[in-house]
């Protein structure tokens, strides 16, 4: 579904963040990226919906080539949903505008069937009585719920978390997880940067471990946390487990 | 000391400011008619002896003596002597008929209240166009110039709106309107457009910096939230940046349509009978400067108070979503 290929990327001419990231991401497969700061994991995820212009390599999604220039990549990013570590919700529009506004506005559905859509992906997530509130009323981790919905409600193939709990306290970090773990469970296609430990071994089919700017381990959950290969991810499950 | 602040902060109403200006004003209009009525009234021109008299006896609040009883005129001042009320009540009873017999001359037989509303016209006429004029080229350079900033794109047309931007602001709004009208306009077509042109291109120059700061405010990642939702550059900027933009920037706006509504009254330059130029009329008339000028002065006040009250109900209104 994702195939990343010779992935390059660097800011201001000398800092490389990204040096030759290959992976490839199947079809419900559940991939959870670890690492330390600076490892160059949320540009990684960043570049796959290309927030980031990767500056060599190639990334396939679906068959297509989209770093390619002449490929239009705001049809494409319709269907890669994104959740945020600052939730980035719309604060001047209700909930229910913030959910309906992309598949209104891009002409997917009519407004209706968008509001039908949204409370039923609101009640999904327990948040129907908040529809006609503002971003501002709600908790952070309502907040991110309700982003996870808006990201949902343009039915994309692939979702992707960039540090989602981390903005948290433990408490709404749970709900939020929890959210994460019943949509995994649904067969969504998930790509979750995280330094949640817990959610990578349950949750994740695969976990990638990012270093310097590139995937120094490619394992199961329970390999990867059980048998550690690499020198440098030992040190690092050493020190956060 | 804060605690004075805070009283003082909240209890300031917007009502009670205007009524305590217009109080001001009024008060200011009365005593100095009052002054000017003693030496200026039309029916002391001939018998200025006689009424003079009475009028400042009248104005010491004693009871008038009538010396002269032969012409005719004087006979008009015994018809006021015999008039039975004294003291204060005759100092209101004279103040009242030389205010309204200044209105009159001012305002009223020589239709001087029908020229000022034209001219007030002329004005709400320049202010709009060319406020909606300033919006429109404000709105397109402020999102040149901030995409520039942030994204170092554009960076021709960037050029270009710094260019404009550092002229307009570098020189005085009278000289633009004054080679607009002369050099642009060849001094022959339609001065009013020649006018809305101008303070609309001037005004543009200050609403796009208004509007950069504006859109620079808002976080980066509500641009990456609607492009990651599959909206397109547009339609992100005009459904999610814009409106919080305009938002913010709403009180710095207000101000910029203030600004611009009292600056129109230098369209006078170039001869358009706005209310500005038309109170100098009135004034050159009768050599009377008060009377036209306080009316014009009320009349930009009252339009000014106005807009800020409607500015401050929108305001109330786009700020719904910050309550918690």
């Amino acid at each position: 579904m994702i195939v990343v290929k010779d992935l390059y990327k660097t800011f201001d001419k000398d800092t490389q963040v990204l040096k030759g990231v290959n992976i490839e991401i199947k079809k419900g497969e559940k991939v959870v990226v670890i690492g330390p700061s600076g490892s160059g994991k949320s540009t990684f995820l960043r570049c796959l919906n290309l927030l980031e212009t990767p500056t060599s390599g190639e990334i396939w999604f679906e068959g297509i080539n989209i770093t390619d220039k002449k490929i239009d990549i705001d049809h494409l990013r319709r269907k890669m949903g994104m959740v945020f570590q600052h939730f980035n919700l719309f604060p001047h529009k209700t909930i229910l505008e913030n959910i309906t506004l992309a598949p209104v506005k891009l002409g997917l559905m009519k407004k209706a069937e968008a509001n039908e859509k949204a409370f039923a992906l609101l009640k999904r997530v327990g948040l129907s009585n908040k529809a006609d509130a503002y971003p501002a009323q709600l908790s952070g981790g309502q907040k991110q719920r309700i982003a996870i919905v808006r990201a949902l409600a343009m039915e994309p193939d692939v979702m992707l978390f960039d540090e989602p709990t981390s903005a948290l306290d433990p408490e709404m970090a749970g709900e939020v997880l929890e959210v994460m773990r019943e949509l995994a469970e649904a067969g969504m296609t998930m790509v979750v940067v995280t330094h949640e430990m817990g959610f990578a071994r349950e949750v994740a089919t695969r976990v990638l471990f990012m270093d310097d700017g590139q995937i120094q381990e490619d394992a199961p959950p329970k390999e990867f946390f059980g048998n550690p290969k690499n020198p440098r991810l030992q040190e690092f499950l050493s020190k956060v487990l | 000391m804060n605690r004075i602040w805070y009283n003082i902060k909240n209890s300031f109403s917007f009502k009670k400011a205007a009524a305590f200006f217009l109080c001001l004003w009024v008060l200011a209009a009365i005593l100095s008619a009052g002054v000017l009525a003693e030496d200026d009234s039309p029916d002391t021109t001939s018998s200025s002896v006689s009424t003079e008299t009475s009028s400042r006896t009248s104005r010491l609040g004693k009871s008038p003596l009538v010396e002269q009883q032969n012409s005719k005129e004087a006979e008009e001042s015994r018809l006021a002597a015999s008039d039975p009320s004294t003291g204060i009540v005759r100092f209101f009873k004279d103040l009242y008929k030389n205010i309204s017999k200044k209105i009159d001359r001012n305002f009223i037989s020589n239709n001087g209240w029908q020229d000022l509303l034209n001219g007030l016209w002329v004005t709400l006429k320049i202010t709009f166009y060319a406020s909606i004029l300033g919006i429109v080229i404000g709105c397109f350079l402020g999102i040149i110039r901030s995409i520039y900033e942030t994204s170092k794109k554009l960076k021709f047309l960037n050029l270009i709106a710094k260019f404009y931007i550092g002229v307009i602001r570098g020189t005085p709004a009278v000289v633009q309107l004054l080679i607009m009208y002369f050099v642009i306009f060849g001094s022959s077509s339609n001065k009013v457009l020649a006018a809305i042109l101008t303070f609309g291109i001037n005004s543009g120059a200050y609403v796009a910096e208004i509007f950069r700061s504006g859109i620079m405010s808002i976080d980066s990642g509500q641009m990456e939230a609607g492009r990651s939702l599959g909206l397109s550059y547009g339609q992100t900027m005009w459904h999610v940046i814009l409106p919080q933009a305009v938002k913010n920037v709403l009180p710095a706006l207000g101000n910029e349509f203030i600004t611009l509504l009292k600056e129109t009254s230098i369209a006078g330059y170039i001869a358009i009978e706005d209310l500005s130029r038309v109170g100098d009329r009135i004034r050159s008339q009768n050599y009377e400067p008060f009377w036209p000028f306080i009316a014009v002065a009320l009349i930009y006040l009252i339009l000014v108070l106005g807009l800020s009250k409607l500015l401050t109900l929108f305001e109330r209104r786009l700020r719904k979503s910050d309550r918690r």
